[in-house]
């Protein structure tokens, strides 16, 4: 922008002088009447030098468009030469008329245009160092553009020093010697071309300080300036006081030294006070941030696991001693190593594969999940491991944490568990077959009971009978009595034994569980004690029940001894009265078998269920004292209760519930 | 020289059974001739004309065969099984007479072709009982199938 402005103003000025000179316009070629007048050359030289300046202008884009970029350069092939030749006539024209100057040639040049006269030395020397400078910055090479800038600088020195000189009135500056006759608009446009060529490329050479958001570049902003103007201006105060005659020389010089001290002194105390500010933010920021760098090492280092952490492309970034210990290779060697280098062979390619569809979608998660996975350490061993990934989005792109832990062990604890499993199992088995061993040896045994006990038996009763029956003549009757009472004890163990063998054997027998309607199973009972109810008054009501789950041979077994025993246990009633039906208790059915019989003592119930416990005596009530003790076997098969209550004398009832209870009741 | 024909063949071991069940069926007046054997073996013998008894004739079979299973040397089922698979001797009708009440020889017994199974009762009037319904049922009421 200054660039622009500058180069527009130089050529308005350059022509405005050639119009000035091809019209004799007084006030277009030297300002003010007795002032010296820029001469035609200087102002076809400040043409050239606009035009140069114009078309190193940098485009808006940071790079040519592809349609314009065939050059190469920075700027347009034509732009660059036109701008070069340009530069390079300028620098010529300084560098002749300097010549002639000094060695006292005359080449002719002064009268090319107009005969106007030679150009002053200084604006000759200005033109030289501005187009050495234009040239050198459109070469953009490094360190050229600091040369350029630094002609730049010289060159618009030269001018300042001119403008200077008119400002303070100074005839011996711009009347005589060097400086003769540097016409006041001349001064003033080479200064503008000066400040222009700083501009043209003011991020590189000495310029990028001044631009540069650092502390230096606002340094510079604010005191270069002031740098500049405040000697100038109060140099002028001082000569216009010391003219007026407020003050000799000597005050005054030692009145401007002074302001000049105080104000610089004041600018850069303002400026050194802000910088300072500036600075104490800045290594706060950098301590914080050693600060927390150092926490997250700390972090990094105390974590359990090797942590590794990606970049995109899968380099490793940064590791932790973790890292080292597991893998055998130190931090430095692993840096911007792949990934991959971690792994054993033969995992590799796929990995690379699986690292680029997790960076499409990374989210946090454990990596192969379900599989085994391996990694590889400096020595080529391998171990298995367990990796988690965590994503993480930085200034840098997503990079990748990934925590990686040593399995071995816990493999091993794994494999020892599942050898323990193994051996348990194979216990279970064999204990399994010890007990299917025992189980059959048992059998053997009830089975040999059942044949061999009851022959015995059979023989006592069988000659008993005969030795009664052919021998009865001949045997007092206490002998018969005798020999009846044998019978009857071979009867009576007969029926142990029988009792005994279906009591073993419902241990074995596995259940053969359906709905069962209770209420066809209770008349089934029934109808099998008949014999028993022969020659008595018995009422039995059978209500309606719910139908049970359970083994309906079992069951009806369990309701022929509960029947059985309400029948034997009212013998002695006048009319007996049993029922059998069920109540809801607890949304769980009860069955029942109730009786009005000889009942029994509470205080004892809980020895009506073992096998062989009888609460009365064998004249009494005969039995073994096996039934309720089959009845509960069957009912704890399936799952179910089995209770009793009673009184003596009134009647007992006997309960139980049956595991699922009733279906559709 | 002509065989006495045995109609009812008793094979059991144990002798007290023998003489019960001989006594039970002279009680129950069934007079038709038995012969004992006391073991599978004899059994088998009698039965197919061997050994002991190889100057049997073969044709003369006896009308029933009272079996008990828990017999020396072989045993019960053992013989049940040769005499039906034989088809000489599978019409012959076979009674099981035993103290056993398990379940699986009942099966077995079934499956082997048993005409009937029997539970020997402790009690000596229900074994009476019994051994007279079998002898008048096999021996005087079945018919038999012509040689």
């Amino acid at each position: 922008m200054v660039s622009r402005a500058a180069s527009a103003i130089v050529i308005a000025v350059g022509g405005l002088v050639l119009v000035g000179w091809a019209l004799d316009i007084a006030t277009l070629k030297s300002v003010l009447p007795g002032l010296a007048t820029m001469k035609a050359n200087t102002a076809l030289a400040f043409i050239l030098a606009g035009v140069s300046l114009w078309l190193l202008r940098e485009d808006p884009s940071p790079r040519p468009s592809p349609l314009g970029g065939e050059g190469g350069r920075r700027l347009g092939e034509g732009r660059w030469w036109i701008a070069q030749g340009c530069a390079c006539l300028v620098a010529l024209l300084g560098a002749l008329t300097l010549g002639e100057h000094l060695v006292g040639w005359d080449l002719g040049i002064d009268q090319l245009l107009f005969s106007s006269g030679r150009m002053a030395p200084a604006t000759a020397l200005g033109f030289l160092f501005l187009g050495l400078s234009l040239l050198l910055v459109a070469r953009e090479k490094r360190g050229g553009q600091s040369a350029a800038h630094l002609l730049a600088l010289g060159g618009a020195l030269i001018a300042l020093l001119a403008l200077v000189g008119y400002a303070y009135n100074v005839q011996s500056l711009y009347g005589v010697g060097f400086y003769s006759s540097v016409a006041l608009h001349t001064a003033f446009t080479s200064l503008a071309l000066g400040v222009g060529v700083l501009f043209a490329r003011p991020n590189r050479g000495l310029m990028a300080v001044v631009t540069s958001d650092t502390a230096g570049g606002v340094l510079a902003r604010r005191v270069l300036l002031p740098a500049v103007g405040v000697p100038v201006v109060l140099g002028w105060l001082r000569l216009v006081g010391q003219r007026r005659g407020f003050y000799g020389t000597e005050f005054g010089l030692s009145l401007m030294v002074v302001s000049a001290v105080a104000i610089l002194g004041i600018l850069i105390w303002w400026s050194a006070g802000s910088l300072y500010r500036t600075d104490m933010e800045r290594r706060r920021a950098l301590e914080e941030l050693v600060e927390r760098e150092a926490r997250f090492r700390g972090t990094l280092e105390a974590a359990p696991d090797a942590v590794i952490i990606v970049n995109a492309g899968g380099r490793i970034v940064l590791t932790n001693a973790q890292t080292e210990a597991l893998f055998g290779y130190k931090q430095e060697e692993l840096l911007d190593k792949p990934l991959e280098s971690l792994l054993p062979d033969r995992f590799r390619g796929r990995h690379a594969e699986h690292r680029t569809g997790y960076m499409s979608a990374p989210r946090p998660r454990a990596m192969g999940a379900g599989l085994d996975l391996y990694a590889r350490r400096k020595d080529g061993s391998e171990f298995p491991v367990d990796v988690k990934l965590s994503p993480l989005e930085t200034a840098e792109g997503t990079i990748v944490i990934s925590a990686v832990r040593d399995i071995t062990e816990r493999k091993r604890t794994e494999q020892e568990i599942r050898k323990l499993n193994e051996e348990l199992e194979q216990r279970v088995i064999e204990r399994t077959a010890e007990l299917e061993a025992a189980n059959k040896e048992l059998e053997a045994f009830s089975y040999s009971v059942s044949h061999d006990l009851r022959a015995p038996l059979r023989a006592i009763d069988g000659f008993s009978r005969i030795v009664v029956e052919k021998h009865a003549a001949e045997l007092p009757a206490d002998a018969q009595r005798y020999l009846g009472t044998v019978r009857e004890n071979a009867k009576q163990m007969g029926q142990l034994i029988d009792d005994l063998l279906s009591f073993s054997r419902l241990g074995r027998q596995p259940l053969k569980i359906q709905r069962v309607e209770m209420a066809g199973l209770a008349r089934q009972a029934l109808a099998e004690l008949r014999a028993e109810q022969e020659g008595r008054r018995v009422e039995v009501s059978i209500r309606d029940m719910p139908a049970g789950q359970g083994d309906p041979a079992l069951l009806r077994q369990v309701l022929v001894n509960l029947l059985s025993n309400a029948l034997k246990f009212t013998r002695r009633r006048e009319a007996a009265q049993i029922e059998v039906g069920c109540r809801t208790e607890g949304g769980e059915p009860v069955w029942f078998v109730r009786d009005n019989g000889v009942g029994f003592d509470m205080r004892y119930a809980d020895k009506l269920f073992s096998v062989f416990q009888r609460l009365h005596r064998p004249e009494e009530y005969e039995g073994t004292g096996v039934g309720l003790a089959i009845v509960q076997r069957i009912v704890h098969r399936h799952g179910g209760r089995v209770w009793a209550e009673a009184d003596v004398d009134k009647g007992a009832s006997f309960y139980f519930t049956l595991e699922g209870g009733s279906r559709n009741g | 020289m002509v065989e006495a024909q045995v109609e009812i063949l008793l094979v059991e071991d144990n002798p007290n059974d023998v003489e019960l069940t001989l006594h039970a069926l002279r009680e129950s007046h069934v007079t038709n001739p038995v012969h004992v054997v006391r073991d599978g073996a004899e059994a088998l013998e009698f039965i197919f004309c061997t050994g002991a008894y190889a100057s049997r004739n073969m044709n003369n079979t006896p009308k029933v065969i009272l079996l008990d299973l828990k017999l020396p040397k072989v045993d019960g089922l053992e013989v049940l099984r040769r005499v039906k698979s034989d088809p000489r001797t599978a019409k012959i009708p076979v009674v099981v007479l035993t103290s056993s009440r398990e379940e699986r020889d009942i099966v077995e017994s079934y499956q082997l072709g048993v005409n009937s199974y029997i539970v020997k009762p402790v009690d000596f009037e229900q074994f009476t009982a019994a051994v007279r319904q079998v002898g008048l049922y096999w021996v005087l009421l079945n018919q038999p199938p012509l040689a």
